[in-house]
């Protein structure tokens, strides 16, 4: 190996221009830590030659970072960051840099990245730091989950009220006179289901109970889900509600839940139900006023949803969450616009100019205007507040996403309703003739 | 295996296919050497209907192992999707030749067949796959089409039945058994399957269109024009020339017999020849027509697709303007109207017609015909009569002639020696 180095280095000596061939060298040096110093210094010069070498500088993040000169690394990584798709491997070094300059949010947030896209890269000191060890690794066994204390409340999330209350009454009042139902020997168990088009709010609301009652919120997402296809979910669905046990009061929440089964395909199925009849024995061992545990679920497809999740007894509640209606959308754009630097907004003239839009489409609207108040802003040099009219332009470069959900499900509202579980979407169907 | 692997093929099995691929871009930004992501990737590109995406991530792959049996039955199905089935027809026979044993190979291969037109030679291959594989679901599914298509409805319902043995709740299998019933005319019980097969799939195509079938079956006249459709479906590109052509000279004759015969004879072969005229027209604007009254029902209205709505639209209007104008002739007896009035009620077939093609180079071809026609019926209009008429009128005989080639050459029954 080391011979093959120097050969290398002669051959680079007698070509100084051929980055091939130093990239070579640099990969060859890279794995011993005697020869960072120098590796950094051919880097450089890779660099100079070729500036957007993406290869050489993320090799470079990682070259410093193991030299312990992570603010270099940091400055070099989020540049980078900036302007490519950086591999994964190098986000967790990243993260690790940031760790190590104490920046606890961006580390976390990188390396949950990096997990999302591959489950396999965990890194002790990041867990450790985090407590998530388990979720990542499959066949690991006991997880932690991300433990989160949402800091959002209801009167965050605009209309929905009927939810609410709903929510309020089924799942909130049994937590907070668990003494009072306890007296009189009322179990209350089971979970909500939340169901509708993508953007509407379904995570949002769940987050939002959490922060209602200043409780623990636990995201089983669906990394988390597929990941029980693999291993043994039995041990893992367990850790998950005994994470939640143990953090009482806590919302457990799963999210894309219809995950859990595969109802959709025609190909044969492996795991068979295994999935969803352990998540369901764990539902049923559930009890809300005992352990102060709410379960959640919620989905976009719930014509993938498997029957059993229907059963009385599982989720009992299964609620449509249905786009914002024209007073909901004045209410999230209020909401959404509140810390903005603003000019009096025609809120109800935007609202009624957004049939159809999500929260997250209206969320998308006021991106899109401040990018455009941003862009001039760059120009002149005096930042300007958003108006109705930048925000009404921004509205026609952003279309509704719910439309194409409402297709498929106007689909099923007729066909597939024998035993009336879209009764809510045709309710909502025949209300807006439109769709 | 990797994690990510089983991740993308739960995700493929749930249709998440947008989601996988986000995964599979990002896995293979980090192992770029994944051949098994890269595989998956190219199938799920094909899953989400990308085409192009899928053949090139296909194509790399293949340059580096050409006998990856998955790979090529991969290549061979984004050929299908793309209508080159020569290509596809090569791909499958090349697979044979790697493993003879290879069940799946000629299913494929009378897939090809199938989509071509050789229903017997199609037929064949299903049953080297069967012997090979008895309980193989798509052969079971391709010998239900194709024992349909020929006729032999018994075989039909044979393997039918194994399907429904093998899996009940198959909604593919329930919309075949549907299709069976409409062809032994039981409207009724086809409705309750294809509803039962919607409920289980609403997105299932072979349903949706039993159902439409179905619901516009329930008008004997349309019970009339399907088992013709049917009975033109089994002939091959000559034979169906031969009836339109036959027919048409057919009634050029009894015509001319009554021209020169008199009394009782004259009125029947009269009657005869506008009977058979109004058949062949309504061969042409049934389905339009139909559709139009079903775009107004519940079921209807979600089942038609947007091209059968518009189609259904202008044939409407176009033979509202007809009656109009025929009115408005026999009130005023203003010569024009009646020549509008005709005008409109030809319009109706390039109307009814013009987006049945699936390519869009051909619906804009019929398109323009049709606007041809509309405008030298217009002049004729105008001048009141004369050259134009005659244009007009070759015009609306010319189109359905095109039509006809258009789509018998693309859909006819094919026999090789
Ligand atoms: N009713 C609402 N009120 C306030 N914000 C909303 C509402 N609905 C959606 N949003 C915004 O849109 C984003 C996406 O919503 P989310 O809850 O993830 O949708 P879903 O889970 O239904 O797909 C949220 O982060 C939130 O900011
Ligand atoms: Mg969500």
């Amino acid at each position: 190996m080391h011979e093959e180095i120097e050969d290398l280095k002669k051959a680079i000596e007698s070509s100084p221009d051929n980055v091939y061939l130093r990239m070579l060298l640099v990969r060859k040096m890279r794995p011993f830590d005697q020869y960072l110093k120098e590796v950094e210094r051919h880097l450089e010069i890779v660099m100079e030659q070729e500036k957007q070498n993406k290869e050489a500088r993320e090799m470079l993040v990682e070259v410093f970072f193991r030299q312990g000169k992570n603010s270099a690394a940091i400055v070099l990584g989020e540049d980078l960051l900036d302007q490519t798709d950086v591999s994964p491997a190098t986000k967790l070094i990243l993260s690790k840099a940031y760790l190590a300059e104490q920046d606890l949010p961006k580390a976390r947030d990188l390396y949950e990245e990096v997990l999302m896209i591959n489950p396999s890269m965990t890194d002790q000191a990041l867990d450790s730091a985090f407590r998530l060890s388990g979720v990542t690794d499959p066949f690991a066994d006991d997880s932690d989950y991300f433990l989160e204390k949402p800091k959002i409340t209801f009167k965050d999330v605009g209309g929905l009220d009927d939810i609410k209350r709903e929510i309020d009454l089924k799942i909130i009042k049994p937590l907070e006179h668990a003494d009072l139902y306890a007296a009189y020997g009322k179990k209350v168990g089971g979970g909500i289901l939340l169901y509708g088009p993508p953007g509407c709010g379904k995570t949002f609301l769940a987050r939002a109970t959490a922060g209602e009652i200043n409780a623990g919120f636990i995201n089983v997402t669906l990394n988390d889900i597929l990941d029980m296809w693999i291993g043994n979910s039995e041990k893992q669905l367990n850790a998950v509600f005994e994470e939640a046990r143990d953090n009482a009061p806590c919302v457990l929440f799963f999210d894309e839940i219809d995950a859990l089964g595969a109802k959709r395909s025609d190909l044969r199925q492996s795991a068979g139900k295994n999935v969803i009849n352990q998540f369901l024995s764990e539902l049923d061992g559930v009890e809300i006023s005992n352990e102060g545990v709410l379960v959640i679920g919620a989905t976009n497809v719930p014509w993938h949803l498997d029957a059993a999740f229907r059963r009385p007894g599982r989720f009992d509640r299964i609620i449509f969450v249905p786009p914002p209606d024209l007073d909901n959308r004045a209410e999230i754009l209020r909401i959404k616009l509140a810390d903005k630097p603003i000019d009096h907004i025609d809120y109800l003239k935007l609202a009624k100019l957004t049939p159809h839009y999500s929260g997250a489409d209206l969320e998308a609207v006021i991106d899109i205007a401040i990018e455009s108040v941003l862009e001039v802003a760059m120009q002149t040099g005096t930042p300007q507040p958003l108006t109705t009219d930048l925000l009404q332009k921004a509205i026609t470069r952003h279309r509704s996403t719910t439309i194409d959900w409402f297709t498929t499900a106007k689909n099923y509202a007729v066909f597939a309703n024998q035993s009336g579980q879209y009764d809510a979407i045709s309710a909502y169907l025949k209300k807006h003739k439109d769709l | 295996m990797h994690p990510l692997h089983f991740h993308v093929e739960t995700l493929l099995r749930q249709g998440k296919t947008d989601e996988a691929i986000k995964r599979l871009q990002s896995h293979l930004g980090e192992y770029p050497e994944d051949e098994h992501a890269k595989y998956l990737l190219a199938f799920s590109y094909y899953l989400s209907n990308k085409l192009h995406e899928a053949r090139t991530a296909a194509e790399v792959l293949f340059s580096s192992d050409p006998e990856q049996p998955h790979l090529i039955s991969l290549l061979a199905e984004i050929d299908i999707a793309e209508d080159k089935y020569d290509d596809a027809e090569s791909k499958a026979k090349f697979l044979i030749g790697l493993d003879p044993n290879f069940a799946n190979a000629f299913v494929l291969l009378g897939r090809v067949k199938y989509l071509q037109g050789y229903y017997d030679v199609a037929l064949q291959q299903i049953s080297k796959a069967l012997e090979l594989d008895p309980e193989n679901r798509e052969a079971l599914n391709l010998k239900v089409r194709l024992s349909d298509a020929i006729g032999q409805y018994d075989q039909a319902r044979e393997s039918i039945n194994e399907l429904l043995n093998l899996d009940p709740e198959n909604p593919t299998t329930l919309a075949n058994l549907g299709i069976q019933m409409l062809n032994e005319g039981k409207v009724t019980e086809a409705l309750e399957i294809f509803s039962r097969a919607l409920s289980i799939q609403p997105t299932n195509m072979l349903a949706r269109h039993g159902m439409m079938e179905a619901l516009k079956s329930r008008f004997w006249i349309y019970r009339l024009f399907y088992q013709y459709q049917k009975m033109m479906s089994r002939l091959s590109a000559k034979n169906s020339w031969m009836v339109i052509i036959g027919t048409y000279v057919f009634a050029r004759i009894l015509g001319g017999v009554a021209d020169v015969s008199e009394g009782t004879l004259q009125s029947v072969l009269n009657a005869l020849v506008i009977l058979i005229a109004i058949t062949f027209f309504l061969s042409w604007v049934i389905n339009p027509l139909l559709n139009l009254v079903l775009s107004k029902n519940k079921y209807g209205k979600l089942l038609l697709d947007d091209r059968e709505k518009k189609m259904a639209n202008l044939t409407g209007i176009s033979l509202l303007i007809a009656i109009i104008c025929l009115i408005g002739y026999f009130v005023t007896a203003y010569y024009r109207l009646l020549l509008a009035g005709l005008l409109f009620i030809g319009l109706m077939i390039p109307a009814g017609t013009w987006l049945n093609p699936d390519k869009e180079d051909k619906q804009q071809k019929l398109r323009n015909f049709g606007g041809a026609i509309l405008v030298a019926g217009m002049a004729a209009i105008v001048f009141g009569g004369g050259l134009f008429l005659v244009l007009s009128f070759l015009g609306l005989f010319g189109y359905q002639f095109y039509f006809n080639k258009m789509m018998i050459s693309d859909f006819s029954r094919k026999f090789e020696k």
